[in-house]
């Protein structure tokens, strides 16, 4: 795989299984796990979100040329999945189960279809057209090696 | 690649594949009256009118017409294929897809000519221009994934099986040819594992990972999978040796029992331990396709069990126990979710002003997850004792044909309340919440 598709999937992957705990948790109702575990899904998530939106995107659109393009798109569920993820935050907080485990099955259903999004289209366009200039992209985010190691 | 595909302003609307899954239980409703009317007799043999009538209820009521629903949300999102007018096509394909099965079910009850050549009319071809627009539409794309290569391969299978029962359909309109057994075992062959089983193959490689939080299938298994089933249909129809259609018989039932098998053991491994009512009808679904491929299989070999048409049996496993039982599970994934997508729609598409927000129900408030396991539960006593009916005969049947109307009257209102939450909250004006 190459280096952004392999980078930013595993990324996706990782906040799946801190999202999986965090539900477990919750279904367990031990809430000081669910908090803790909400916190850092909350911030891993806001982390790849920022990575995306500061570093990948900019790059992606000032060499495509593709401002209105998929991006755009992205940024958008971007935001709706923010709005889900404060409402589960929310709901730990309340300790109200049945809105927290509804509301992460609803961020866990809307985030599924918007990572295959990515990791099958999005990504592997930005590997290619990308190529000449992944050291800027480590510049901007945090962890990132050209090389994908 | 097509990069329009990626929006969701491309998705269909709402109603485009939710009047198909709409219909699909009421369909199940009508194949259960016919069990309820006809009583002891149909499940005796596959051959009488009333069994064609309730196999077809439920191969193009209820399972084609949700596999249709869902291909047409698929598509445009999953696959890169812009669906051209999805809109209107979902509505002139529903529309001819129930009168045309309203159609043939009636044609078999009543032996009419001119229903058999309405039915015809009205679906043969529709289904199959469908069949070659997803044919084309995923040529178009190039490379493409193996879920695509598997929906297209599904569109053979089904412009086959459609061509085969059209034919069949149209002797018994002019009644230039009686009911031939080879091509019906063509027909069904087709249909049951050219159409169903490798557009489930295809879509399972995608959905049971992504969505059921599984390992994902090893490989290239499932692409295999589909390729080598096709392939053993093809061989098996088009090259006219016994011991050729036989190895297909058998490697066919290997396939079947492989897939099922691997199925459920990623399944075993879902790492949210939750209660899944999706997960539950998957399991249902291949522990049915087990015995489903083994009884066709045996039963192929002219083996016997007390009587019973085995045949029958193996179809009812296959269509009712693993067709409509994980199309059942996927409904209930799907529904709730395009309610609550299309209510967010607004907010996804960047339309709302800067600090707007609005209540959306959550997509265990769209549908209740205690109702559906009430659902479940009927579902499964229906297919219980639709096996039993098949040796017992009698009671069983009725007690058979109650619960399958109940379970299918209840995935109706459960689905109808999952609508009514979105017509609910998509007129009602964004309140702040």
């Amino acid at each position: 795989m190459a280096a952004i598709s392999e980078f930013f999937s595993t990324q996706h992957r990782a906040c799946d299984r801190v999202f999986e705990k965090m539900e477990e948790a919750v279904s367990r109702d031990d809430w000081p796990q669910a908090e803790s575990l909400y916190k850092e899904l909350s911030r891993d998530t806001l982390q790849h979100f920022s990575n995306e939106e500061e570093g990948l995107f900019p790059l992606f659109e000032e060499t495509t040329g593709m401002q209105a393009g998929p991006t755009q798109v992205m940024r958008g569920e971007h935001v709706e999945l923010r709005e889900l993820l404060q409402r589960i935050g929310d709901a730990v907080q309340a300790r109200d189960r049945d809105e927290a485990l509804g509301t992460a099955e609803t961020f866990f259903l809307f985030l599924q279809q918007h990572n295959v999004k990515e990791e099958q289209v999005l990504y592997p366009m930005a590997d290619q057209v990308l190529q000449g200039v992944l050291p800027e992209l480590s510049d901007k985010v945090p962890g990132f090696t050209p090389s994908g190691e | 690649m097509n990069l329009g595909a990626l929006s969701l302003e491309n998705a269909p609307g709402f109603w485009t594949p939710v009047r198909f899954f709409l219909t699909a239980p009421v369909f199940g409703m009508l194949a259960a009256g016919l069990i309820f009317v006809d009583g002891g007799q149909l499940l005796q043999s596959r051959w009488l009118p009333g069994s064609l009538a309730v196999a077809h209820a439920f191969t193009l009521g209820y399972i084609a017409m949700a596999m249709l629903g869902a291909l047409f949300q698929m598509l445009p999102v999953l696959m890169g294929a812009v669906f051209p007018q999805a809109a209107r096509a979902a509505m002139i394909v529903h529309l001819l897809m129930t009168l045309g099965t309203l159609c043939l079910v009636f044609a078999f009850l009543v032996q009419r000519p001119l229903l058999f050549a309405a039915a015809v009319v009205l679906l043969a071809p529709v289904l199959i221009l469908f069949g070659a627009g997803v044919l084309v539409a995923i040529f178009r794309t190039g490379k493409v994934s193996t879920t695509a290569r598997a929906v297209q391969l599904a569109a053979l299978g089904l412009i086959v099986t459609v061509m085969l029962g059209g034919y069949m359909a149209l002797g018994h309109a002019f009644g230039t040819a009686p009911i031939n057994n080879v091509l019906t075992n063509y027909h069904a062959a087709w249909g049951v594992i050219g159409w169903i089983l490798i557009l489930a193959v295809g879509v399972s490689e995608q959905v049971i990972p992504m969505f059921l939080t599984t390992p994902p299938y090893p490989g290239l298994f499932n692409k295999r999978l589909a390729y080598l089933l096709m392939l053993l249909l093809v061989a098996g129809s088009l090259l006219p040796l016994r011991g050729l259609e036989l190895a297909a018989v058998v490697l066919a039932g290997c396939l079947m029992l492989a897939y099922a098998v691997v199925t459920l053991q990623l399944l075993g491994k879902r790492r949210r331990k939750r209660f899944d009512i999706t997960n539950a009808y998957w399991q249902v679904g291949m522990l049915c396709l087990v015995p489903g491929a083994g009884t066709n299989v045996y039963s192929y070999f002219g083996g016997a069990m007390g009587g019973a048409d085995l045949a029958l049996l193996s179809g009812l496993l296959l269509l009712v126990g693993f067709a409509v039982s994980i199309i059942n599970g996927m409904l209930y994934k799907i529904v709730p979710f395009l309610v609550w997508l299309n209510l967010r729609m607004p907010a996804v598409m960047g339309k709302l002003k800067p600090g707007t927000r609005y209540y959306t129900p959550n997509i265990h408030e769209v549908i209740n997850v205690r109702p559906m396991q009430v659902q479940l539960m009927f579902h499964v006593a229906g297919l219980l004792l639709l096996v039993a009916a098949v040796f017992f005969q009698g009671l069983t049947v009725y007690a058979a044909a109650t619960a399958v109307l109940v379970s299918n009257l209840l995935l109706l209102l459960n689905l109808a309340h999952a609508v009514r939450l979105y017509r609910k909250y998509s007129s009602r004006a964004i309140a702040v919440r």
